[in-house]
C-alpha cells in the first residue's frame, strides 16, 4: 500500500522536473547548513580523546571579584588565578581528581631569525590522569617532575616536526620564551575545540619563570578541572562551591565573588553572562539555538509552501476529478503530504552527501588546527528529523487549502 | 500607471503573501548584513588616530597587575623598568620609546574609567603615557598641547583628550584650559586631584579601523614607588631593521629581568589579528545571507512561473485592450517591484527601530540610511533577475489564444 | 449622447452609407493553424466590406470560424492569406506596437465571460484602456465615470466584479470597451452568459450606442432573436461565407 503511494510520489515529481529540482535545492541547503552547525555542535561538546571523561567533568574558568581598597574600588572579571583555585576548589565533595591548569598562552621561539609562536600550557600532574592523550613517544611528566622543578615538557606532532624534522624527539632539547626544555613526551595533535586539553607544548607549573602566580587570587589566567564520581554529583560539587565563595566573601570583605563549576554547555553560555551573576545562561543559549534555527529554516519553508500551493492550483482539476468521484479530503492530504515527505526525504540524503563534503572542506582549510569531525549516528538521526519535520510543515497549509476545494470550481480550473 | 501596480499588488496581498514574506526576510538578512558592512566601511574611512607601521610592543609580565605586590618587590620594579627603558633608549634601531598602561592599540586589555556624557554613563579609555608616546605613536594634535615632562610639577593634572570626547563635554566651546569633572552615574562628581584640559588630539582607535571610536583621554602615569610600574612600552623602531633584532632585543631585556616574561611583537602583527576577527562574523553571515537569498530567488523565480500561467487570461485581455508585449513586460516587472518596495519599507521600519531605541548606538544614523537603500537596490535588482523569464514568458502569449482559452 | 462620439460619423445604421470609406474592408482572407502533422482551416475565402456605422451580427455553429474572423478584424491576428483594411489603411505587415495602439484607441472589445479583472474594483477595471495611453489620472477617472454613467452603473464604481450580477459584469465591460471613445464594438457573444431578459438589456445598450454614437458594431451570436435585430447577419459555416 505504501509502496503505492511512494511509486505515484515519484511519478508526480518526476513530471515536474523545474519544481522538483528547485525544491530539492533548497531543502538540501537549508538541511546542509542545519546539519554542518549540528555537526560542529556535537563535536565540540562530545567526549572525544583527550577529554575522554568530558561527560563527568565540571571546570573553573572564570571569576568576577569587587573590592574596595585604598578608597578605590575595582571590579575585575576574567580568569581565575591559581590561589584562588588551590584555595576553594581542592577537596570538593563529590570529586575523584582535581587538576588546576593554566590557560594556553604564547610561547615565541627564535630560529634562524625568525619568530615562531606556539601555543603552551603549564599543568600539574593529574591533569594527565584527567584527560587521556595519546602519546607517540615517552610519557607524560609528574608531582615528582613537579616537586623537583624539572625542566620537562611534553610537545604535539606538530612541534616535533617543527623542532625535530622526521627525528624522534624523546630526551630532546627545545628552547622555549628563553628557556630550555627536556622532551619527556609526544603526543598526537589535539584540536582547538577540546578546549581543556588544547595546545602544542605542555610543561609543569614550576618551570615558570616567576613563582609569584601561586599567590595570585585573581586575573592571573588559570582554570580548575573537577572529575566527579558521576554526574549525579554535579549539583553537589557546585553547591559546595558556591557556599566556600559566600563564606570567603564575608570573610575577607568582598563586595563581589563570584564563580561556578560548569560543563561544557555551560561554559558556551557563559560567554555571554553577566559580570553580576554565576548562573551560566545555558536555558538562553539553547533557546537562543532553536529560535535561530527556526527562523533559518523559515524561509526555506516558506518557499517551499508557495510553490506547494502553485502546485496544488495546477492538479486542481484533477483533485476535482477525484473528488467528484469520492476520493476523501483524508486520502487526498495524505498522499500529497506523503509526497511532500518523500520530496524532503530526497533532499535529506542530498544533504548528508553535501554536509560531509563541506565538513572536509573545513578540515582541509586549516581555520581550525587538527579538526577532525564526521558525520555520526547523532547527525543522521536530525537529518531524518528536520526532513520529515520539513515536509509536514509546508505540507500541511496547501494540503488543507486542498480539502477545502469545491469539486466543481475545482473542475472548472482553479480555486477563488 | 505606478499606482495601477501597486493597487494590484495591495489587492492581491493574499495570494502574493507568501512572495512578500519572503521579499520582506530577504530584506531583513540584506539590511542587517549591509549594515554592519558599510559600519566597518564608514569606521575604515575615519582616522585611525596614530600609527601603527614600524611601532612594536614591548610586554613585561612579573607579578600581577591588579594585586598588591611588597614595596620591595615593587622597588626592584621601578629599578628593572629604568635598566630596560635605559636600555631601549640607547639602541640605534629604536627611534623612540614610551611607557603604557595597558592601552596599547589593537591589544585586548584596557584601562576605562567613565564619565556621564550626555546624560548617558560613558567608558572612556584611561591612557597614562609617556610624553614621548606623541612621536612614537604619530598622535595628531589638532588643539592646544601635548603632555609634557615638567607637567608633573604642575598644580593640577594636565589631560589631552580626543577629539570626540573634547567635542561630548564640550559642544563647540574651546576646551582648551577647561576643568575636566568627573561624574559617576548619580551625578556626583568624583573629586581626585584637579585635571585641566591642555590638548585635543584626532581620535584613538585603539579597537582597530572596523570599530567605532572610543572616547579617551591620556594624562603622565604617576612615576616610582609606590606606584605599580608600567608592563608595556611602544616602540618607534627604525625602518629596515634585520629580522634578527627582535630576538636581541628580547634576550638583551631578559638578561636585566630574567624571572620576567618578556614579549615582543609588532602592532602591524596584532591589528592583522583583530582585522580577522572582526571580518570572520561578517563573512559567515555574508555567506548564509547569499544562500537565503539564493533560495528566494530560485522560488520566486518558480512562482511568478506558476502565476503567469495562471494570468494567461487576463495578460490577454491586457493586449486586447492595447497593451504591447513592452508594457506587459514592464507591468509584471512593476508588480513586482512594487511588491518589493513594500517589502523594503516594511523591514525598513524594522531596521530602523534599533537606532529610534538606541540599541547600537555606535552606529550612526547615516550609515543606516545608506545601507538600507542599497538594500533596497540589491532586493529590486533580485527581484527583477527572477523576473526576466517569466515576464518574457508573458510577452509571447498570444491573445487570441489566451482569450479563447477555458 | 449625440456629441458622446465626436470622431464617429454622427449618423445612423439605417440612413445610407456616406461616400467615406468602409470602415473594414477583407478580401480573400484564410486563416490557417498549422501543428507538427495537421493543419487546420479556421477561415476560407472571406471577402467582406462593413460600412462606418453599421451593426452586423456573424452566426455559425460552434468550430465555423466566427471567433477568429473577429479576432482578425480586432487585429488580434493575423491572417495566413488575404488581406484586411481597416478604415482604408492596410494592415499588412503593420508592427506590433502599432496594431495595439490602433486596438486601444480605434476598437473595443467584450467577450463572452466578460474578462473583468476580479482584483480591481469597478471604476479601475473601466480605466485599463486609457492606462495604455498614458492618460494623467484625473482625467482617466472623469472618463471612467462618464462611461459608467452611460451603462448606469456610476453608483457601482467602487464595487468589485465579485459583487455584480452576470449582467452588470458585462455592462462594466461595455462601459470599458468604449471609455476610450472606439469607432467600432467587436462582441463576442455577449449575451451568451447571461439570461434572456439581462441579454435584452445589453442588447439595448449596443444598439443605443450604435445608432446615438453612430459606432460600428460587430456581434457574434448564437441568438437568432438577437440577430435579428441588427442590420446585417453573415453566416459562416466550416470556415466560409454562406447564405
Amino acid at each position: 500500500m505504501l509502496l503505492n503511494y511512494l511509486k505515484i510520489a515519484f511519478k508526480v515529481l518526476l513530471r515536474r522536473k523545474f519544481f522538483t529540482a528547485i525544491s530539492l535545492f533548497g531543502i538540501g541547503f537549508t538541511l546542509t547548513a542545519i546539519l554542518v552547525v549540528t555537526a560542529l555542535a556535537d563535536y565540540a561538546l562530545a567526549p572525544l580523546p583527550p577529554e575522554v571523561n568530558l561527560d563527568r567533568t565540571l571546570q573553573i574558568w572564570w571569576m568576577v571579584v569587587r573590592q574596595t581598597s585604598n578608597g578605590q574600588t575595582r571590579e575585575i572579571a576574567g580568569s581565575a588565578g591559581y590561589a584562588f583555585l588551590d584555595r576553594y576548589a581542592r577537596d570538593l565533595p563529590g570529586v575523584e581528581k582535581m587538576s588546576i591548569a593554566s590557560d594556553p598562552f604564547a610561547a615565541t621561539r627564535y630560529v634562524d631569525g625568525r619568530t615562531e609562536t606556539w601555543t603552551m600550557r603549564t599543568t600539574d600532574g593529574p591533569y594527565w590522569e584527567i584527560l587521556r592523550f595519546d602519546f607517540l613517544e615517552g610519557g607524560a611528566f609528574t608531582e615528582e617532575d613537579e616537586r623537583n622543578g624539572n625542566r620537562v615538557a611534553v610537545i604535539s606532532e606538530a612541534a616535533r616536526r617543527a623542532f625535530f624534522g622526521d627525528r624522534p624527539a624523546l630526551g630532546g632539547s627545545v628552547e622555549l620564551d628563553g628557556q630550555r626544555y627536556r622532551v619527556a613526551g609526544v603526543v598526537r595533535n589535539v584540536d582547538l575545540l577540546r578546549a581543556a586539553a588544547a595546545a602544542d607544548i605542555w610543561a609543569p607549573h614550576s618551570t615558570r619563570k616567576s613563582q609569584d602566580f601561586r599567590r595570585f587570587h585573581f586575573a592571573s589566567e588559570f582554570s580548575a578541572l573537577l572529575l566527579a564520581r558521576s554526574r549525579a554529583d554535579f549539583p553537589l560539587i557546585k553547591t559546595a562551591f558556591r557556599s566556600r565563595l559566600e563564606l570567603a566573601k564575608s570573610q575577607e570583605s568582598f563586595e563581589k565573588l563570584l564563580g561556578t563549576p560548569e560543563t561544557r554547555l555551560e561554559q558556551f553560555a557563559s560567554a555571554t553572562r553577566r559580570t553580576d551573576t554565576a548562573e551560566p545562561p545555558t536555558r538562553m543559549l539553547i533557546g537562543q539555538s532553536i529560535g535561530a534555527l527556526l527562523l533559518f529554516m523559515l524561509l526555506p519553508t516558506l518557499n517551499l509552501v508557495s510553490i506547494n500551493m502553485s502546485r496544488i492550483l495546477e492538479r486542481s482539476s484533477e483533485i476535482g476529478v477525484r473528488k467528484a468521484f469520492g476520493a476523501s479530503a483524508g486520502h487526498l492530504v495524505g498522499q500529497f503530504i506523503l509526497e511532500n515527505i518523500f520530496l524532503c526525504l530526497v533532499g535529506g540524503v542530498l544533504a548528508l552527501g553535501g554536509t560531509a563534503l563541506v565538513l572536509h572542506g573545513i578540515a582541509q582549510s586549516g581555520l581550525v588546527p587538527h579538526l577532525d569531525v564526521h558525520l555520526n549516528y547523532r547527525v543522521f538521526l536530525i537529518a531524518l528529523g528536520v526532513a520529515c519535520f520539513f515536509g509536514v510543515l509546508s505540507g500541511a497549509l496547501p494540503a488543507w487549502q486542498m480539502s477545502r476545494l469545491h469539486p466543481v470550481r475545482a473542475l472548472k480550473g482553479g480555486a477563488r | 500607471m505606478i499606482r495601477h501596480f501597486f493597487k494590484l499588488a495591495w489587492n492581491r496581498r493574499r495570494a502574493n503573501g507568501f512572495i512578500l514574506a519572503e521579499l520582506l526576510l530577504c530584506f531583513l538578512t540584506l539590511g542587517a548584513v549591509l549594515t554592519i558592512a558599510c559600519f566597518f566601511l564608514h569606521n575604515w574611512r575615519q582616522p585611525l588616530g596614530f600609527e601603527y607601521r614600524n611601532v612594536w610592543r614591548l610586554d613585561l609580565s612579573g607579578g600581577n597587575r591588579f594585586e598588591d605586590s611588597d614595596d620591595g618587590q615593587k622597588a626592584q620594579g621601578w629599578a628593572r623598568v629604568d635598566q630596560i627603558l635605559r636600555l631601549l633608549r640607547s639602541r640605534d634601531e629604536i627611534e623612540s620609546v614610551s611607557p603604557l598602561y595597558f592601552n596599547v592599540p589593537f591589544g585586548a586589555s584596557s584601562m576605562l574609567t567613565a564619565n556621564l556624557v550626555g546624560g548617558t554613563q560613558r567608558r572612556v579609555l584611561d591612557n597614562r603615557v609617556g610624553p614621548e608616546a606623541r612621536e612614537v605613536l604619530g598622535l595628531r594634535l589638532v588643539a592646544g598641547r601635548w603632555l609634557e615632562p615638567g607637567d608633573e610639577a604642575l598644580a593640577f593634572r594636565p589631560v589631552v583628550l580626543t577629539r570626540n570626547y573634547a567635542r561630548a563635554l564640550y559642544g563647540d566651546g574651546d576646551p582648551i584650559g577647561k576643568t575636566l569633572v568627573v561624574r559617576n552615574e548619580d551625578g556626583k562628581i568624583d573629586k581626585e586631584e584637579e585635571r585641566r584640559v591642555v590638548g585635543v588630539v584626532e581620535a584613538w582607535r585603539q579597537y582597530g579601523e572596523l570599530s567605532h571610536a572610543p572616547l579617551a583621554q591620556f594624562s603622565l602615569p604617576a612615576w616610582g614607588p609606590p606606584h605599580l610600574p608600567p608592563g608595556n612600552f611602544v616602540l618607534k623602531i627604525r625602518p629596515g631593521v634585520s629580522p634578527a633584532f627582535e630576538e636581541d632585543l628580547v634576550r638583551a631585556v631578559r638578561r636585566i629581568a630574567p624571572d620576567w616574561t618578556v614579549s615582543v611583537s609588532s602592532l602591524a602583527r596584532h591589528r592583522d589579528r583583530l582585522l580577522r576577527d572582526r571580518l570572520l562574523p561578517l563573512l559567515i553571515m555574508a555567506t548564509v545571507a547569499g544562500f537565503l537569498i539564493l533560495m528566494v530567488g530560485l522560488g520566486l523565480t518558480g512562482v511568478l512561473w506558476q502565476s503567469i500561467t495562471r494570468r494567461t487570461q487576463e495578460i490577454g485581455l491586457r493586449r486586447a485592450l492595447g497593451a504591447t508585449p513592452g508594457q506587459i513586460r514592464w507591468q509584471i516587472l512593476g508588480e513586482l517591484l512594487a511588491l518589493a518596495a513594500l517589502a523594503a519599507g516594511a523591514g525598513s521600519l524594522i531596521i530602523l527601530q534599533a537606532p529610534l531605541l538606541g540599541i547600537f548606538d555606535e552606529v550612526p544614523l547615516q550609515v543606516y540610511l545608506f545601507a538600507l537603500t542599497l538594500a533596497a537596490l540589491s532586493l529590486s535588482l533580485l527581484v527583477v533577475g527572477c523576473g526576466l523569464y517569466p515576464s518574457w514568458l508573458a510577452t509571447r502569449i498570444r491573445p487570441a489564444h489566451a482569450l479563447q482559452y477555458e | 449622447m449625440t456629441g458622446y462620439f465626436p470622431n464617429a460619423a454622427g449618423a445612423s445604421a439605417s440612413t445610407a452609407p456616406p461616400a467615406a470609406s468602409p470602415a473594414f474592408r477583407l478580401e480573400g482572407v484564410e486563416k490557417v493553424y498549422r501543428t507538427d502533422r495537421i493543419e487546420t482551416v479556421a477561415l476560407s475565402d472571406i471577402n467582406l466590406e462593413v460600412r462606418p456605422g453599421e451593426f452586423i451580427s456573424v452566426m455559425g455553429p460552434s468550430g465555423s470560424g466566427k471567433s477568429t474572423l473577429l479576432n482578425i478584424l480586432g487585429l488580434l491576428d493575423e491572417p495566413t492569406g488575404g488581406r484586411v483594411w481597416l478604415d482604408g489603411r492596410s494592415t499588412e505587415g503593420l508592427p506590433t506596437r502599432e496594431a495595439a495602439a490602433v486596438r486601444n484607441r480605434e476598437i473595443g472589445f467584450i467577450f463572452q465571460t466578460f474578462h473583468l479583472i476580479h482584483d480591481l474594483n469597478v471604476l479601475d477595471n473601466v480605466q485599463i484602456p486609457l492606462l495604455y495611453r498614458g492618460m494623467p489620472g484625473a482625467r482617466r477617472r472623469r472618463m471612467a465615470e462618464e462611461a459608467l454613467e452611460r451603462v448606469g452603473l456610476a453608483a457601482r464604481r467602487r464595487h468589485y466584479p465579485s459583487q455584480l450580477s452576470g449582467g452588470q459584469q458585462q455592462r462594466v465591460a461595455i462601459a470599458r470597451a468604449i471609455v476610450g471613445e472606439p469607432r467600432t464594438l467587436l462582441a463576442d457573444e455577449p449575451t451568451g452568459n447571461l439570461d434572456s431578459q439581462m441579454g435584452d438589456e445589453i442588447m439595448d445598450l449596443l444598439e443605443s450606442f450604435n445608432r446615438k454614437g453612430g459606432v460600428t458594431v460587430v456581434m457574434v451570436t448564437h441568438n437568432q432573436r438577437l440577430a435579428d435585430r441588427t442590420g446585417r447577419i453573415i453566416r459562416l459555416f466550416d470556415g466560409r461565407q454562406v447564405q
